[in-house]
């Protein structure tokens, strides 16, 4: 049984002690929602009376307290006004030296006009209703389907997405189409997936991402299994044009691929391999 | 009526973004991944113009090149590569591409230089 299991079978999550007030179950951060004025907000459920102190890292590592307190009437409620200041933000309570049984936070990824190639570092259920509110017609996501060797686009037509339902799931990548002249950003939030994480990576070409929501060198920061011969297309949005990193005797000649939080890339991959990514928020 | 464009490119990154950058353009795109598949679609619908990647598993663009030459002389060829060097485009402006494009350019440069080879549309 995981330890999300176990807490929700003792009590959905609740902030619970035992009969001589000790701690028996971590609080759970829930409902992530970043505003489209740019704020971020969690709740958790704590007995009136808790001291508890929030914690917010930009990249998961560096911890800083932000606000302590002490909980008053109903679920502790979090919002994050310093959240636009951040491309990407995480959060954890720590209440009687116990952190949340789970980190959540926010990524937002910047659509120049016309394409860009995105990801969903989070494990939650947005749909693309959900996380592109208010975009034009001629909006589009596009996901790859690695058997019929083709995109499948998902379009804004008379306001409404074709398949206000479809999810990108962590992991996969889609290419995303911003019709208008503007910048615009959107945000993907929810929970940071944490322990052993694998998905399959198949011979051919696949758009990928990373399965937790960490920059950086593509094999050295992120684990991506390289081999001799793949090849990895990242897409430069501001010039519209892709980048291609051929990997050829065991080098970069083109330079390493760098990939941003919510960023996908294209993979030319000559065998097929499970991409692993072991995270671990350290206390 | 659509101006319709046979990409046959195998590789999907570049395949798949750029035809669907050209549909939004208002083209018509039929992809193709091999050179075979080019060919077949070539034969059963009308083409305006084909793009040809010179590097295609199994047969090289320069070959289908030579094909749609000798079938279909009228329809404007673009080799897309991306490789570069004087010696290819010699070769393939030789073999009667149209005209040479790379796989390095920005998707507006190509969509600029694919405008050049597209039929005139007769205004209404």
């Amino acid at each position: 049984m995981s330890l999300r299991s176990l807490i929700d079978k003792l009590g959905g999550g609740r902030f619970l002690r035992g009969r001589h007030n000790d701690l028996i179950a971590p609080p759970i951060l829930r409902e992530p929602e970043r505003f489209p004025y740019g704020p971020f907000r969690w709740k958790s459920q704590l007995p009136p009376g808790t001291h508890y102190s929030v914690l917010a890292s930009p990249n998961l590592q560096a911890w800083i307290p932000v606000v302590q307190g002490k909980v008053q009437e109903g679920p502790l409620e979090y919002v994050d006004s310093e959240a636009p200041k951040f491309s990407s933000r995480f959060y954890r309570l720590l209440v009687d030296e116990i952190y949340s049984a789970n980190v959540i936070g926010y990524a937002s990824v910047s659509l120049a006009p016309g394409f860009s190639m995105i990801a969903n570092p989070f494990g939650s259920s947005a749909t693309v209703s959900d996380t592109f509110k208010k975009w034009p017609d001629g909006t589009s996501f596009n996901r790859f389907d690695t058997r019929q060797f083709r995109l499948v686009e998902n379009v804004i037509k008379s306001g409404k997405w074709l398949a206000p339902d479809e999810k990108l799931p962590r992991g996969e990548g889609a290419i995303f189409f911003n019709p208008t002249m503007d910048y615009r950003m959107a945000s993907f939030a929810g929970e940071v997936c944490q322990g052993n994480l694998s998905v399959p990576v198949p011979s051919g070409f696949s758009l990928r991402a990373s399965l937790v929501p960490k920059a950086g060198n593509l094999v050295d920061d992120l684990s991506f299994p390289i081999a001799e011969g793949d090849v990895i297309h990242l897409f430069d949005r501001e010039r519209q044009k892709y980048m291609v990193h051929p990997y050829q005797d065991g080098k970069w000649p083109a330079g390493p691929p760098i990939v941003a939080v919510g960023e996908a890339f294209w993979v030319a991959k000559t065998e097929p391999h499970n991409w692993v990514q072991n995270l671990v928020v350290e206390s | 009526m659509k101006a319709h464009i046979l990409f046959v490119d195998d590789e999907a990154p570049i395949r798949e973004l750029l035809s669907l950058y050209f549909r939004k353009k208002g083209l018509d795109v039929t992809t193709a991944i091999s050179a075979q598949q080019g060919r077949e679609i070539a034969g059963r619908s009308e083409i305006s113009l084909a793009i040809l990647d010179v590097n295609l598993a199994g047969e090289n663009g320069l070959e289908l090149l030579s094909f749609f030459r000798t079938n279909y002389p009228k329809v404007p060829v673009i080799i897309f590569t991306g490789l570069s060097g004087q010696e290819l485009v010699t070769k393939a402006l030789a073999s009667g591409a149209s005209g040479f494009m790379s796989k390095g350019d920005s998707l507006d440069a190509l969509f600029a230089i694919v405008s050049r080879y597209l039929p005139q549309q007769t205004p209404c």
